[in-house]
């Protein structure tokens, strides 16, 4: 239901963010409501989400977005933030939101080269931010999702990660100052700010509130609105701008004078436990600008040209590939300095039995995978939501140690392969894993990820299922439940049919919760919660504080 | 106050070995070096296990009891130990088993009574380290410090506020247990281990509760064990030191050098703070004098492979900075070696805390600091401390980069004597008016002891306010620590 | 074609948002990293390629109508085709500019059409030009020229005006020079004066498809009729129709070779035919219209079918995905360098990326305020890079410009087009 254009709530809001950036047009708002995910959890077989907002606005400051709030809490309205929207929490998950679209806002405030932050409005995106700091000799982490994300959303609300995790930290992790509007409208200034000393840090003073503001996943849009924040930004050894061109074909950039400090290197191992040693070697000797590591079957996605180039590429190079690699980006002050780093990574490629990948460190593919190391650019968005229309990970998004890392990857392998020999799945040979690597090797992230036809309810439910057994497995075997793949797999039973269909899959023990917290509305957490401490019910307790009017969309997660 | 508490139930609990309400341990616990007034707690009890802290949280909710956990062993500075409203001090010196080292993933899992030289020693046996505070206490938990959020002095492992930390394990002020981060489950930490897992993944999916509990002064709940983040041993040091009279050139010079990851060491002393630490059972006046104003200390490593060639690779780049620093580099400092200060402030103090040494007693004054900042509030602490007969000779400074040179942690060290009252009230005078003066020149005091809070949260109310509603959430009853922070 | 052929395709948006901005990899700055004016102006989702494919979705399920707040929407799009480009570094499935003209292909067929385009539409048809004006004066602008009359006498190269060219007074030494630069090197040109008719391409995209497929039916004929070998515009929105809206429509002008002015200027010079005197110092930029560059790609119609091959959509036959790498680019570049004195300087918007005039699609005539709007943009582009002229090669875009250099005072910036520059030159 759309608010009626007579009624108050309607007339406040537009008062506060002017006649041109409110609307109520159910076409216009389903812009807000089509989603990527959407097929998973609305009507089977297109991506529109079950429901429409009440209204959308876009307001143009944080005075605004205030102002939004509070009559959304004066209204008994719900309100929901997003930035350049691109998942299916972006939607509204339940009845009477308005949607803030939060475009308008999107300029780069500050860039502090001596504290090293950028500040930033939440529609600013990795390319504009990078493209600015590296005037100044600065770099930022990239979300490996697409330079064409929300900086703020990430670090602020959502998750990802990104090649600069390596010696950058991860996304949430580069987060320094906030400004977040809180459920109930008042406006926290985290950190330094609240004591007006700047940007430079979210913690303290005392408890560091930034522990209730995110973790792994973010509050995806479901904890007030985020309007501002500083991000950590790091030294840039190369030029102040990466030149390249036939710049419009993926897969085929070429650089321009990109200086001799620079180099790429793609490295293969026998096996999973190879490669992480070689993952933590690296981190060890602190060698590496960035780093990351994509399977053979996803490589070839991302550098196929078109659909059908994919199927003639995997044809051509997929058993010319090794399996099992990783890449990794010198970038260095000085020749001498890679020149060095090079024979430290052979030692390592001698220790662990790798070795070098020739056939993607030459032409055509040296420049563009160095690009997408430095820039991301949109070819992680190219190699999986853009040939299909639909990825996600099966598990999720998974942080994990040196000795769990290959036996996630290979599990879900296997388990992967039967959906797609099934067709109901792309076929990347089941080699789709994708991963980056945490503070110096601490900690290796991974995404196994899956293609699949959205508008082929068959193949989306194929994605479901095989989420929800990797899921049983890697409690099983790993001690190990995503937050992400459940999410994902909950989500899909929202919609009342398929969730009655799920509950037959699922091992009774999940059932059980999940009957018992469904009433709680939170499919997610009921899943997630029982198996990690109960977790969820202390947010609970903690967003009934923040949030007394129940304002903020946040189910689920 | 005790509540309704007696030692029966104590001691049903804890045994009798560990519970103390004599006049004379409990007078050690009623106060420390901090300004704080004493308070005398009814009882010391000092638990062996998680389920024993369990226990002593439900009684003490019960009956309404403050509990004030303490893990380092004195002396103790901040007054985060003194019992303001009395109560139960829960001492955890004595849970101090390194649980595990593990060399594949550079990870322990220690409990709170652990202190740095004893997982030091541990983790050299696996050729690794733990980044350490600046030449902590011998007496200082390692937990303490981490739940202290006390920087470390290598900044390019320093990637944020929480490091070295990783996951804990809580009893949260209501009694539930928790385990952070992937600790959590699913399974028990033996599942876990068993599957691969070593807790020390930090994020939760959707919150990261470990940070309420760091700087939160046992005020949420109490930490039994803890992951830390370890590192390499490296194969090769070459430690270089950089010294004058002019701060703002060093720091440009320190700015650079952790900006483009050039060193891992890295910290700027005063000729105060240096001599204090240098001293050791020596003349620490003596020895300031012979001192330069500020030193510049840092250290080039090299790992594994290659250790001395990278060593002379960065040395050469760093010097090259240097020069367009207008900054030299010595291997020794009116005759103090670099060698010899990686050395000394690489590990805890032995004997005498080097902040003791000067005068006897030592106020510190620390905060967070913006770049522009640094020179700003020393400027204005040498004014302050000059317009109120403070000797500047007897404030120590010491600057270090956190987070990999996003912000810098300051410290000001007053070295005063403490057995002196005179001396003393004014010290505290001067430290309330001149942290106010601080604060009003973009000094954030992140980690809010003492006599500071009220200044603190007067400044960020709405932060106060959330805390006190988060707070409302873990410790319903506020019978953790009551009074400290804005509780 | 029609919105339901779509259908197929706009089912993969993945509502990336990458359609808002150029491709990624060509970012240089935060300030011009935009490529859609109707988003980076109105903001609301369902400005941008993305949420106009969506609208369409919405609309073909029957989810909702043309209200009048989609009827603006649809209408305030220049169908520039930066967000095709955009898209397609991503995607293949999805055609976000073809929906875009079909949802105004579609408010005509409900009779929901805008009114201001109504009336351009309904003088246009009836004087066989945008101004309404007399078919008659046509021709005028070559008056005491030496040129061939096509239609009565053969010529090897048809100079085809265009509307702005013969009809706006201020555009007609461009036309003139363009001539005159032609035949001075040996080049046999005749035009058709006042036998010229307007080659549609407004009504396309304003979208009058009928209305087009009538008036472009009968261009076709007289050009083909006269019997020329090249046909040579100094218009980029001609060059486009020609190239790309022809073949759409299945409109045949084959045995004619199109070329912009650009490229005959390109090759003239290239081969010495033009004799360049003077020297003009100048820090000058040059602006890619939308309709000689991206949108003057070759265009090939596709007949086939999707086919499932390892689980994903794969053309059959191999289909050529339109990313607009295949317009005119490097012809008015080299013709700009071939000037002595002048400093050729990229905006970071170029080639099949280039930000649009703001005049296209019907906006100029419906929403003048958006259209200056969206040129004021690029003025502040060129102006960032401390150029002192813009050059173009379209006469919509240079009116686009002028007004808004009027409107928005960006101060002493010229704007110029490309053969005035030449002329100056010679």
């Amino acid at each position: 239901m759309a608010l009626e254009e007579s009624s108050q709530a309607y007339r406040q809001l537009r008062e506060i963010v002017g006649e041109e950036n409110i609307t109520t047009d159910p076409v216009v708002m389903d812009t807000y409501v089509w989603q990527w995910l959407g097929d998973l959890v609305g009507e089977k077989g297109n991506c529109f989400m079950p429901l429409r907002p009440e209204a959308v606005v876009l307001p143009g400051s944080t005075r605004e977005v205030q102002r939004v709030v509070k009559v959304c809490n004066r209204f008994g309205l719900k309100f929901k933030a997003h930035s350049t929207g691109w998942i299916s929490y972006a939607a509204p998950l339940t009845e009477g939101v308005v949607i803030l679209d939060l475009r308008r806002m999107d300029r780069i405030l500050e860039i502090n080269t001596k504290d090293m932050y950028a500040l930033i409005e939440p529609y600013v995106t990795f390319s504009q931010l990078q493209a600015e700091l590296m005037k100044v000799g600065l770099n930022c982490e990239v979300n490996a999702a697409g330079s064409n994300c929300s900086a703020l959303a990430q670090a602020a609300a959502g998750f990802g990660a990104g090649y600069g995790n390596y010696h950058m930290g991860y996304g949430a992790g580069t987060l320094l100052g906030v400004e977040w509007v809180l459920p109930d409208g008042e406006v926290l200034k985290m950190g330094s700010l609240g004591s007006g000393c700047g940007w430079i840090t979210s913690d303290g003073p005392g408890p560091s509130l930034k522990g209730i503001m995110r973790g792994h996943m973010g509050t995806l849009g479901g904890c007030g609105v985020f309007t501002k924040c500083a991000l950590r930004v790091y030294h840039w050894p190369g030029p102040t701008e990466i030149v390249c061109e036939n710049e419009a074909m993926p897969g085929y950039e070429r650089f321009v004078n990109l200086p001799d400090n620079i180099a790429m290197y793609y490295l293969y191992f026998d096996d999973y436990e190879k490669r992480s040693e070689a993952i933590c070697k690296v981190g060890e000797e602190d060698i590496g600008y960035v780093m990351g590591f994509m399977q053979r079957g996803l490589a070839i996605l991302g550098l196929a040209d078109t659909n059908a180039h994919f199927v003639d590429l995997k044809e051509d190079l997929f058993d010319a590939l090794p399996s099992i690699s990783f890449v990794v980006l010198l970038a260095t002050h000085s020749r001498e300095e890679l020149e060095h780093q090079k024979r430290v990574l052979e030692k390592i490629l001698e220790e662990t039995g790798g070795g070098y990948i020739e056939l993607l460190q030459q032409e055509p593919f040296n420049d563009v995978i160095t690009l997408h190391l430095i820039k991301v650019g949109t070819l992680s968005a190219h190699a999986v939501c853009g040939r299909s229309g639909a990825f996600l990970c099966a598990p999720g998004s998974n942080a994990v140690t040196r000795r769990i890392a290959g036996r996630l990857e290979s599990l879900s392998i296997e388990l992967k392969k039967k959906y797609i020999e099934e067709g109901k799945l792309v076929d990347d040979g089941g080699e789709g894993t994708w991963g980056v690597v945490w503070d110096h090797g601490h900690t290796i992230y991974i995404e196994n990820l899956v293609e699949w036809d959205p508008a082929d309810p068959e193949s989306s439910m194929a994605h479901v299922r095989l989420q929800e057994e990797v899921n049983k497995e890697t409690i099983e075997k790993l001690s190990y439940l995503s937050s992400m793949g459940t999410f994902v797999e909950e989500s899909a039973k929202m919609n009342p049919e398929d969730m009655v269909k799920l509950k037959d899959m699922t091992p009774s023990d999940l059932i059980e919760k999940s009957e018992e917290m469904a009433a709680a509305h939170s499919p997610y957490d009921a899943k997630l919660g029982p198996l990690l401490r109960n977790y969820h019910v202390w947010l609970r307790r903690i967003r009934e504080q923040l949030d007394p009017n129940n304002s903020s969309d946040a189910s689920p997660p | 106050m005790s509540g309704g508490i007696d030692r029966k139930q104590l001691v049903d609990i804890a045994g009798k070995d560990n519970v103390f309400d004599d006049e004379e341990t409990l007078d050690a616990y009623s106060q420390d070096e901090s300004f704080l007034p004493p308070r005398r707690p009814s009882f010391v009890v000092k638990p062996k296990g998680r389920d024993e802290i369990v226990a002593l949280l439900k009684i003490a909710n019960e009956t309404k009891t403050p509990l004030v956990p303490v893990s380092s062993g004195p002396p103790h500075f901040r007054g985060d130990t003194v019992p303001e409203y009395g109560g139960i001090v829960l001492d955890l010196s004595g849970m101090s088993k390194i649980l595990f080292v593990d060399r594949e993933d550079r990870v322990a899992m220690i409990e709170p009574g652990v202190r740095f030289r004893e997982l030091q020693a541990a983790l050299r046996k696996e050729g690794m380290k733990l980044p350490i505070p600046l030449c902590p206490r011998e007496t200082k938990s390692v937990v303490g410090s981490c739940l202290e959020r006390e920087p470390h002095t290598i900044p390019k492992y320093h990637l944020d506020h929480c490091d070295p930390l990783s996951c804990a394990e809580v009893v949260f002020g209501t009694g539930d247990v928790f385990c952070t981060g992937e600790a959590a489950g699913p399974g028990t930490i033996e599942d876990k281990q068993k599957a691969g897992w070593r807790q020390k993944i930090r994020v939760e999916p959707q919150t990261e509760l470990i940070r309420l509990f760091q700087g939160s002064q046992g005020t949420m709940g109490i930490v039994t064990w803890v992951t830390v983040r370890c590192e390499v041993m490296p194969g090769t040091q070459k430690p270089l030191l950089a010294a004058g009279d002019d701060l703002e050139a060093l720091l440009e010079f320190l700015y650079r050098l952790v900006r483009m990851r050039l060193c891992d060491e890295a910290f700027i002393l005063d000729g105060a703070d240096m001599a204090a630490i240098a001293a050791e059972d020596g003349d620490v006046d003596a020895l300031q004098d012979t001192l330069p104003r500020w030193i510049l200390f840092f250290c080039i490593s090299g790992y594994r492979i290659l250790p001395e060639e990278r060593v002379s690779i960065l040395e050469k780049e760093t010097r090259e900075i240097a020069k367009l620093c207008n900054v030299g580099l010595q291997d020794a400092v009116a005759g103090l070696p670099a060698e010899k200060v990686l050395d000394i402030t690489g590990q805890p103090c032995a004997d005498t805390y080097w902040k003791l040494r000067k005068r006897g007693a030592c106020q510190d004054i620390y905060f967070i600091s913006s770049f522009d900042g640094i020179a700003r509030c020393v400027e204005v602490m040498r004014e302050f401390a000059g317009r109120n007969g403070l000797p500047v000779r007897d404030i120590g400074v010491y600057v270090q980069p956190v987070c990999q040179g996003h912000g810098y942690h300051c410290e000001f060290n007053i070295f005063h004597k403490g057995e002196d009252h005179a001396e003393r009230e004014r010290v505290k005078d001067a430290y309330e008016s001149l942290c106010r003066v601080l604060l009003n020149n973009g000094a954030f005091f992140s980690r809010p002891y003492d006599l500071l809070p009220e200044m603190v949260y007067e400044r960020d109310a709405v932060a106060g306010g959330v805390l006190r509603k988060v707070k409302s959430v873990f410790d319903p009853n506020n019978i953790l620590n009551p009074g400290k922070l804005c509780f | 074609m029609a919105l339901e052929d779509y259908e197929f395709g706009a089912r993969y948006c993945s509502r990336d948002s990458i359609c808002k901005f150029i491709p990624q990899y060509a970012v240089k700055d935060a300030r011009f990293a935009q490529c859609c004016p109707s988003i980076s102006r109105y903001n609301v989702h369902a400005y941008s390629g993305g949420g106009r494919v969506i609208m369409a979705t919405s609309l073909l399920q029957g989810r909702g109508e043309i209200s009048e707040e989609v009827k603006e929407i649809i209408y305030k799009c220049q169908l520039c085709g930066a967000c095709q480009t955009s898209c397609h570094i991503v995607t293949e499935l999805v055609e976000p500019l073809e929906i875009a003209r079909e949802l105004k292909f579609r408010c005509v067929e409900e009779g929901k059409e805008n009114q201001a385009l109504s009336s351009v539409r309904e003088r246009l048809v009836k004087t066989n030009n945008i101004f309404g004006k007399k078919q008659a004066d046509r021709g005028k602008w070559a008056e005491g020229l030496k040129v061939k009359d096509a239609g009565a006498e053969a010529a090897e190269v048809l100079f085809f005006a265009g509307c702005r060219l013969s009809y706006d007074d201020s555009f007609a030494p461009v036309a003139r020079k363009s001539v005159e630069l032609m035949s001075g090197a040996g080049m046999d040109v005749g035009i058709l004066g006042k036998g010229e008719t307007c080659c549609g391409g407004r009504l396309f995209d304003m979208g009058y498809r009928e209305d087009f497929r009538k008036l472009a039916s009968t261009i076709a004929k007289k050009i083909k009729a006269c019997g020329a070998k090249r046909l040579v515009t100094a218009c980029g929105c001609c060059y486009g129709t020609f190239k790309q809206f022809f073949p759409m429509m299945e409109l045949d002008l084959e045995g004619v070779e199109l070329l912009h002015i650009s490229e005959v200027l390109d090759d003239l010079m290239g081969e010495g035919k033009i004799e360049l005197k003077r020297e003009i110092p100048l820090r000058v930029t040059y602006h890619d219209p939308c309709h000689l560059g991206r949108l003057g790609e070759p265009y090939e119609r596709w007949e086939g079918q999707y086919v499932k091959k390892l689980g994903l959509w794969v053309a059959e036959p191999d289909r050529e995905v339109r990313r607009g790498l295949g317009g005119v680019f490097d012809p008015p570049r080299n013709v700009i360098a071939g000037i002595e004195g002048i400093k050729l300087v990229e905006m970071k918007r170029k080639r099949e990326y280039a930000w649009c005039c703001g005049a296209g699609g019907g906006v100029l005539e419906a929403y003048p305020e958006f259209a200056a709007w969206t040129a004021g943009e690029r003025l502040q582009e060129a102006m960032s890079e401390g150029c002192e002229a813009l050059v173009t090669a379209c006469p919509w875009c240079e009116t686009a410009f002028r007004m808004a250099v009027k409107e928005s005072g960006v101060g002493e910036l010229k704007v110029m087009d490309l053969v005035d520059l030449v002329a100056m030159a010679t």
